[in-house]
């Protein structure tokens, strides 16, 4: 179940601004969408199913490693609104 | 010479070396035909202005005695999530509306260094994300057998421009089906590689564990033409594998002499998922299988019914990563920075994505969070091993499997645009090949009301000699009575 204000959330996290209407749109539809994930949940990987133990399966500690990776891009090429070898950026608050 | 345009692969290289018509003449044509026909469809969203000095250059090379590579003069269009220097790479978003890329990607640098020629940029679903192509900036690609059907998706407008003859062949990216399905729907062929068989530098991300560039052509013989050039190790992408001595695409067919020993697995649950037509079409394509020697026999594939829901969570988790690169800062909108906060203007500026690819990466941010992250991204990635080890005990027993392609006919433009898990279980038979690794190809059998079904052939990694061979001797005992659409 998601609800507006999880969506609300979610955005956030994401970066993206949405509507109102997008918010009416999306609640409904994202829930349709998870609620399709959830079959996952219907899949037994209990160790009583022989096939499975013989797949190696990832712990939660091998798929990521939090990490920081400072950026080495040399953004002066590139960059939009640049100035005096500075980018512009928004302002700090 | 008319009608140049209807060539394949061979006839263009040979033609244009044998000095039957220049490659002037054939680019030229192209060109036209491309300014004809679609304005129709709406396959392409950049042509490629150099494209005829390209082609003068490759006949002066020609008429001075120098050697060309064994692509020489074909046209090819690109998916436009594929990087090409000094031509604009869009990805179908207004977020990189104006981007042209200082660099070509590994593939194009390769079809440029055989003599192909790039006519142009072609249309997709906005970052690759869709199955019909109704998801572009630039407006929907039309399926060229019916204008009013969707033509398939992602790399819509790669299949709708070989079915229409604007390009000799074209690139395609295929992340749960995008090469496939809009080859099926388009009565084309196209082919996904083993993942690490075909470099995905310069491709642009949107889920870089399940994706792989893959041609779209008329033919398998266009397909292998193409797929011999662009596969193979490269620097740039630690996942691409060498190939050198594994002759994949060699001409020897010494597979296909022992026919009554190869077996073919029927994948019961994508066969009797399929709508009424496409069953008994894909029935009439196995019995040619059987008429030439081959052995099919029902088979199963259980953890399939899983794989979608795999697919969508690993991809869209992917995607939300991915995209997170699109700050609006080294490309994106004109948006003044002045009063604004960082965070503001960032989800301001991403505001401006399209539906579809705001509500993959919100889902995507879904599945990673906490509190959900072992619930659905750990458990799909726990399918997707189970998947891959369910199909290589398959293929211990069987040399490919078959399915349809897709499991509906075409429809009509709209009709599924509002609803999108109606949208994403037109891939269910595509993602396997994706979460396994393995080829797979899609080549056209036959039409139901004038739309076209295609046939899905799956192997083992790898086995893209085996599969690519067989799928042939089923191509040429179909007979499609209308092998072009009338545009």
């Amino acid at each position: 179940m998601i609800t507006k204000d999880q969506l609300k959330h979610l955005s956030k996290l994401s970066k993206i601004d949405l509507t109102e209407n997008e918010f009416e749109t999306y609640t409904k539809q994202i829930e349709k969408i998870i609620k399709y994930l959830d079959k996952l949940d219907e899949i037994s990987f209990e160790e009583n199913n022989p096939s499975l133990l013989l797949l190696s399966f990832k712990k939660l500690s091998e798929l990521r490693e939090d990490t920081i990776i400072e950026p080495t891009l040399n953004i002066d090429k590139i960059a939009k609104n640049l100035k005096d070898k500075f980018v512009r950026g928004p302002v700090m608050s | 010479m008319s009608n140049l345009y209807t060539l394949n692969v061979d006839q263009v290289v040979n033609g244009i070396k044998n000095g039957e018509f220049t490659s002037e003449e054939y680019v030229s044509q192209i060109i036209e035909r491309i300014k004809k026909v679609d304005k129709k469809i709406n396959s392409f969203i950049t042509i490629n202005d150099n494209a005829l000095v390209q082609a003068q250059q490759i006949d002066k090379k020609i008429r001075s005695g120098i050697t060309v590579g064994s692509l020489a003069g074909i046209v090819v269009g690109v998916k436009d999530n594929i990087s090409t220097a000094g031509l604009k790479t869009t990805c179908a978003s207004k977020m990189l509306s104006d981007y042209v890329p200082p660099y070509d990607a590994t593939v194009i640098k390769r079809l440029k260094d055989k003599g192909a020629i790039i006519i142009g940029k072609l249309n997709l679903d906005e970052f690759a994300m869709g199955s019909t192509t109704e998801w572009s900036s630039y407006g929907l690609t039309r399926n060229p057998w019916n204008l009013d059907y969707v033509c398939g998706g992602s790399s819509g407008g790669s299949a709708a421009s070989i079915a229409a003859q604007l390009c000799t062949a074209s690139l395609g990216s295929d992340t749960g089906g995008s090469v496939r399905c809009p080859s099926s729907f388009c009565s084309v062929v196209g082919f996904k590689p083993t993942y690490g068989l075909v470099s995905r530098y310069g491709l642009v991300s949107y889920s870089n564990s399940l994706e792989q560039i893959g041609p779209i052509g008329r033919t398998i013989s266009d397909v292998k033409k193409i797929m011999e050039v662009i596969s193979g190790k490269d620097t740039n992408d630690n996942t691409t594998i060498d190939t050198k001595n594994n002759n994949i695409f060699d001409n020897n067919h010494s597979d296909l002499e022992q026919k009554n020993s190869q077996k073919i697995g029927l994948l019961k649950e994508l066969i009797n998922g399929a709508d009424e037509p496409v069953y008994q079409c894909i029935y009439s394509a196995i019995d040619k299988f059987n008429e030439f020697g081959f052995t099919s026999e029902e088979s199963s594939l259980k953890s399939s019914e899983y794989a979608l829901a795999s697919y969508y969570t690993i991809a869209t988790a992917e995607a939300s990563s991915n995209l997170a690169r699109f700050d609006n800062i080294r490309y994106g909108f004109e948006l003044n920075p002045d009063d604004y906060e960082w965070n503001t203007y960032f989800s301001k500026a991403r505001g401006n994505f399209g539906d579809e690819v705001k509500r993959r990466i919100i889902v995507g941010s879904f599945v990673l969070s906490s509190g959900y992250y072992g619930k659905y991204y750990l458990k799909a990635q726990r399918v997707k091993d189970l998947i891959k080890h369910e199909l290589k005990n398959l293929f211990k027993k069987y040399d490919l499997l078959l399915s349809p392609t897709v499991p509906v006919l075409p429809f009509k433009i709209g009709e599924k645009i509002d609803d999108p898990l109606k949208m994403y279980l037109i891939d269910i038979n595509t993602v396997l090949a994706n979460l396994a690794g393995i080829p797979a190809i899609s080549i056209p059998i036959g039409f139901k009301n004038g739309l076209p079904i295609g046939l899905q052939i799956m192997a083992d990694e790898f086995q893209e000699k085996k599969l690519l061979d067989i799928a042939e001797v089923l191509e040429k005992s179909i007979n499609i009575n209308t092998p072009y659409p009338d545009l």
